[in-house]
């Protein structure tokens, strides 16, 4: 009963949060509105039985991703913004309008979705006696072996492309 | 007052909508990058909330990928967005348009 009202009011936590991300002048306020959003949908995860998730949500995300973007800012002095105002153009309008038909259609998609997936019969794990962290460590060391090493590749990446980005041209 | 899988499917939604509406609406280029983040994230809580209604690991299995693959690309766009700004001085989407032809 209580989860239900915790869960509900988070759910409505992140979607304020979420407008004031992307309706604050500021881009740091906007930086923080997202970090509330993340922290927000990492509570949800709490409640839907996936503690490993929730801890890198808080940690990848709020922690390394949102830093990186305030980091970013402050760099570009991006802090002072002048008297700037979101103007409704002809395109904000067409892309509001646009968004809202979008929201409709994917809640009139989702509504009906039921649970009977079919093949799902494959994936189902037992999940008694064991928690999320164990079924995502068996399952990453297991069946998702080759994924998991390619995520590594791709992490390298993404390192060695941001500092050759990032490096000044002599 | 039971929690269903619609709730997270209309929250999953809504999430989704604000950040491709900031995308649309803002021509801050890191802003809109947010937008794209938000628009991850509520993907991700999709994916959890299936995957405690259906009582499968897939789900956390694609989120903890969703959240490996964003952390490279954020780190990526945003060098993208430094460098651009070192080259034009500014991030404001209509300002850069040297890849119109």
């Amino acid at each position: 009963m209580i989860t239900s009202y915790i869960t509900i009011i988070v759910g409505i936590i992140a979607v304020v949060a979420a407008l004031s991300t992307i309706l604050q002048k500021n881009p740091v306020y906007s930086a923080v509105s997202l970090i509330v959003v993340m922290i927000a949908l990492a509570i949800n995860y709490l409640l839907l039985d996936a503690e490993f998730i929730a801890a890198i949500q808080i940690i990848v995300y709020a922690g390394a991703i949102m830093v990186l973007f305030v980091f970013v800012i402050m760099l570009l002095n991006l802090g002072e913004v002048k008297k700037y105002k979101i103007e409704a153009t002809s395109g904000r309008i067409a892309g509001a309008i646009l968004t809202g038909l979008f929201l409709l259609q994917l809640i009139v998609a989702g509504y009906n979705v039921t649970s009977n997936v079919p093949g799902i019969e494959r994936f189902l794990v037992d999940t008694k006696g064991l928690d999320s962290t164990k079924i995502i460590g068996r399952a990453l060391f297991s069946d998702y072996l080759l994924p998991f090493e390619v995520v590594s590749i791709v992490l390298i990446v993404g390192i060695i492309g941001a500092v050759v980005l990032g490096k000044k041209k002599e | 007052m039971e929690i269903t899988i619609n709730y997270y499917v209309i929250l999953s939604c809504l999430l989704f909508s604000i950040g491709a509406l900031g995308f649309l609406i803002r021509r801050n280029l890191i802003i809109c990058f947010m937008s794209i983040e938000l628009m991850l994230n509520s993907v991700n809580l999709l994916f959890v909330a299936y995957s405690h209604f259906l009582k499968t690991s897939l789900g956390l299995m694609y989120v903890f990928f969703i959240m490996a693959v964003a952390a490279a690309e954020v780190s990526i766009g945003l060098a993208i967005i430094v460098m651009l700004f070192r080259l034009k001085g500014t991030v404001d989407m209509d300002k850069l348009n040297i890849l119109k032809g």
